[in-house]
């Protein structure tokens, strides 16, 4: 029985969350490409677009991508997950779509009062404060009050899923959890814990600001609340990638996963390592004794281990399965995994990229080298690599194997499927490799004009290529990106407009059972209330006294009035 | 494209029961995976020719999705150690797109307006006034005089990048040997429009009458304020 046949009200809500993500993800997309041409000064004159509209559409392609595609995407996935898992329905389907719509009704505020940068007939006023929405640059209120909503719903969906597991644990008393739901849990104790930062951030200080309650705001103050929730946010977009790689990966290759508790061991490392980290983003920033910068950079780097925890894990798990397939010698065995199935190489070239991320994601975190790549193209390199490919990709792979199971409509257009992962994988190479040389050069980020050839301006110094190389390989590797995305998006589109019941479904949702079981590790692995305690302390001794200093001489001073944009 | 079960991936099994665990060759031990990944079973001429078919688009993709980005990272990494470990050249002659601009050496805060000469002189501040009546470039420059004679520094004209040459002239006057003295000039510059060159001149007063330095110095990116 397909999971839309078990769970059919849990799959109408995936649905609609996924419908509202790919959604998203076109027209972030349609961004995203603009953005890089004009950037790049491909086809510059074609476009639609002038310098300071480029600031809208560097805006829209982020909250977009960054915010709404993942929310949604995550959603979707985790009532998948969660229900499966658990074998039981959502506790409350009421509480789940107040979710969704709460999520909906944020996506439109913010993405309205954005696209007013385009269309000043649209109701409120141009927010073009990128991403990163931290002061001085001052959004619309409406902007603000949606990105709060996004970050309101998702706490709802969140709450879904603990009170379905409390309905399933008494039922089950003394049970180990499902891993699903306890990687679900895991992912959603970390983010009520991070995104304690930001909802402070914008409900006690944007908004008022914004609104003219309050003159001005402390921009360290809003910078570093929102720094808590902006890299352990990372993690809420990897976390589910992971979800899909432990527990869904090994069956497409056709074997099982390698170790259930080293799983549960990586999402308690990430739990209590996630969120003290947020300092490495504020490196340059004055105020921030350098002390806690350094314990922020130790707290990052032991985030290496978790990762690396789980690359062994991942990789042995496909060995396996490669190995069931007929498989053999030490490299051989890759040749057995099924590479034309989207599904498996999706979610495998994800995971290779994501590791080439996690490379260039430990020279963003180390204090000294930071310097040379701070607020360069690397970082946007960087981060292409992680929410770019390993959660987008994944999203995307996973979504040719689960579309069909909650639709419960056959995959279509399944050569095209085949085809769009690789294409992404290329794109993206070329790309994210030429923004990390374009920042070894010193080309800064977030910026329309780069000033390559104004006279006295600095000359950039790139090791490997020219400044006009990679620019071309940036504009080649974002259009290679969109037809990967359209790919994607035909395959789905056709799917969703299939006729259900057509054929019998030929997936299943069912996931083998792991090589080596929950059932000898310790059962302190679950006690998730002493891991949310020590990951609090953590937060707090490594957040505590830096707070207390920026605010020690008012909470909105030294203030900065707003910087219009 | 669609519903031909030899291209199918991620819904192949038309038979539910073949998904199930228990097929596994692992045993029977629940992995599911085997019969769900396995090679397409055609067993007519058709279903032959697209496994032969599907089978060489893999391989081309997997070729190119592996493959380039193996030779891209590989070149960027052979590129580093050639530069930061073997110490040869850079690579300035790229073949795609357009060269690597180079800047002429300019000045900016903190540097040296005239290398040449013997005592320093020092940018000390560089900021274009933006106000209502127009923009203003502000320049201010330390001079140390450790020469044993006395020493002048001139601000001439500023050329900007407009292609305009506004007037100036400002000097510190006869700077005393081992003593310091503090020039400072502004020119009125038309709106979106940058200083590019300035006219500097020096005069050291020797014994034996007046030497002369005269230079054109590239000014470096200056902030706008105001």
């Amino acid at each position: 029985m397909a999971y839309v046949d078990e769970y059919p009200r849990a799959a109408k809500i995936a649905r609609w969350e996924f419908g509202v993500a790919f959604l998203a993800l076109a027209l972030g997309g349609v961004f995203g490409l603009v953005q890089a041409l004009y950037r790049t000064d491909t086809f510059r004159e074609a476009l639609p677009i002038n310098a300071a509209d480029y600031y809208t559409i560097l805006t829209g392609h982020g909250v977009l991508l960054a915010l709404v595609f993942t929310t949604f995407s995550i959603a979707a996935l985790f009532t998948w997950a969660t229900t499966r898992s658990l074998e039981r329905p959502l506790a409350s389907n009421r509480l789940a779509w107040g979710a969704f719509w709460l999520l909906v009704i944020g996506t439109v505020l913010a993405a309205t009062s954005i696209l007013n940068g385009f269309v000043p007939q649209l109701p409120f006023e141009s927010s073009d404060v990128l991403f990163t929405f931290y002061a001085p640059m001052q959004a619309h209120p409406a902007f603000y009050l949606g990105a709060a909503l996004i970050i309101i719903g998702s706490w709802v969906a969140g709450a879904v899923y603990f009170l379905t597991y409390w309905e399933w644990r008494k039922d089950n008393p003394g049970e180990r959890i499902p891993l699903q739901t306890f990687m679900v849990l895991t992912t959603f104790l970390m983010w009520y814990l991070a995104t304690l930062g930001v909802a402070v951030e914008v409900v006690v200080f944007l908004i008022p600001w914004s609104l003219g309650l309050i003159d001005t705001v402390d921009p360290l103050l809003t910078r570093t609340l929102f720094w808590f929730f902006g890299h352990p946010v990372v993690y809420f977009w990897l976390l589910p990638a992971y979800l899909v790689w432990y527990t869904v990966l090994p069956k497409l290759a056709g074997g099982r996963l390698f170790s259930d508790p080293l799983a549960r061991a990586v999402f308690v490392l990430f739990l209590l390592l996630s969120t003290p980290v947020g300092f490495h983003h504020q490196y340059v920033d004055p105020g921030i004794p350098e002390g806690f910068k350094f314990v922020s950079m130790t707290n990052t780097m032991m985030l290496l281990l978790p990762s690396l925890l789980t690359a062994f894990t991942v990789v042995a798990s496909l060995e396996h399965g490669a190995r069931q397939r007929g498989g053999g010698g030490y490299v051989g065995w890759l040749r057995s995994l099924p590479w034309d199935r989207p599904a498996f190489s999706g979610c495998a070239l994800a995971g290779l990229m994501f590791a080439a991320g996690g490379f260039s994601g430990m020279i963003n975190a180390g204090m000294n080298i930071n310097y040379l790549i701070h607020n360069t193209l690397w970082v946007p390199g960087h981060f292409h690599l992680t929410v770019g490919t390993a959660f987008a990709l994944t999203i995307m792979a996973i979504a040719y194997w689960l579309i069909p199971q909650i639709t419960g409509k056959r995959l279509q257009h399944r050569r095209l499927a085949m085809v769009q992962p690789y294409v992404w994988f290329v794109g993206m190479t070329l790309m994210s490799n030429a923004m990390h040389r374009a920042g070894l050069a010193g080309l800064p980020r977030r910026t329309a004009e780069p000033m390559f050839q104004e006279a006295g301006s600095a000359p950039f110094d790139p090791v490997v290529g020219t400044v006009g190389e990679m620019r071309l390989q940036i504009a080649i590797g974002s259009t290679l990106l969109f037809v990967a995305l359209a790919m994607f998006l035909v395959v789905m589109f056709g799917t969703w407009l299939g006729k259900s019941g057509a054929a019998p479904l030929a997936v299943n949702g069912s996931i083998p059972d792991p090589l080596s079981g929950p059932e000898g590790s310790p059962r302190v692995l679950d006690n998730l209330k002493v891991w949310t305690a020590i990951a609090v302390v953590l937060v707090a001794l490594a957040y505590g006294l830096p707070i207390w200093s920026i605010i020690s001489d008012g909470l909105l001073t030294p203030g900065s009035p707003p910087i219009p944009v | 494209m669609t519903d031909d079960p030899t291209t199918d991936d991620g819904d192949r099994h038309a038979d539910p029961a073949a998904d199930s665990p228990g097929d596994s060759r692992d045993g029977g031990a629940g992995g599911d995976g085997v019969a769900d990944g396995g090679a397409a079973a055609g067993t007519g001429a058709a279903d032959e020719e697209g496994t032969t078919r599907r089978r060489w688009i893999l391989r081309l993709l997997v070729g190119l999705g592996i493959g380039l980005p193996i030779i891209i990272e590989a070149r960027t990494f052979i590129g580093l150690i050639r530069v930061h470990l073997l110490g040869q050249d850079r690579d300035d002659g790229g073949t795609a797109g357009t060269p690597t601009p180079t800047a002429e050496p300019s000045v900016g805060v903190g540097d040296e307006l005239l290398e040449g000469t013997e005592p320093t002189e020092t940018v000390r501040e560089a900021r274009i006034r933006v106000s209502e009546s127009g923009w203003r470039f502000e320049l201010s420059v330390a001079v140390d005089n450790t020469t044993d004679v006395p020493y002048e520094l001139r601000l001439g004209d500023v050329r900007t990048t407009a292609g305009e040459v506004v007037d100036g002239g400002a000097s510190t006057g006869q700077i005393p040997p081992g003593e310091s003295a503090v020039v400072e000039e502004s020119w009125p510059l038309p709106a979106e429009s940058r200083p590019e060159t300035l006219q500097v001149t020096a005069l050291s007063y020797t014994d034996d009458g007046v030497d002369l330095t005269d230079e054109t110095v590239t000014i470096g990116r200056v902030p706008l304020e105001g």
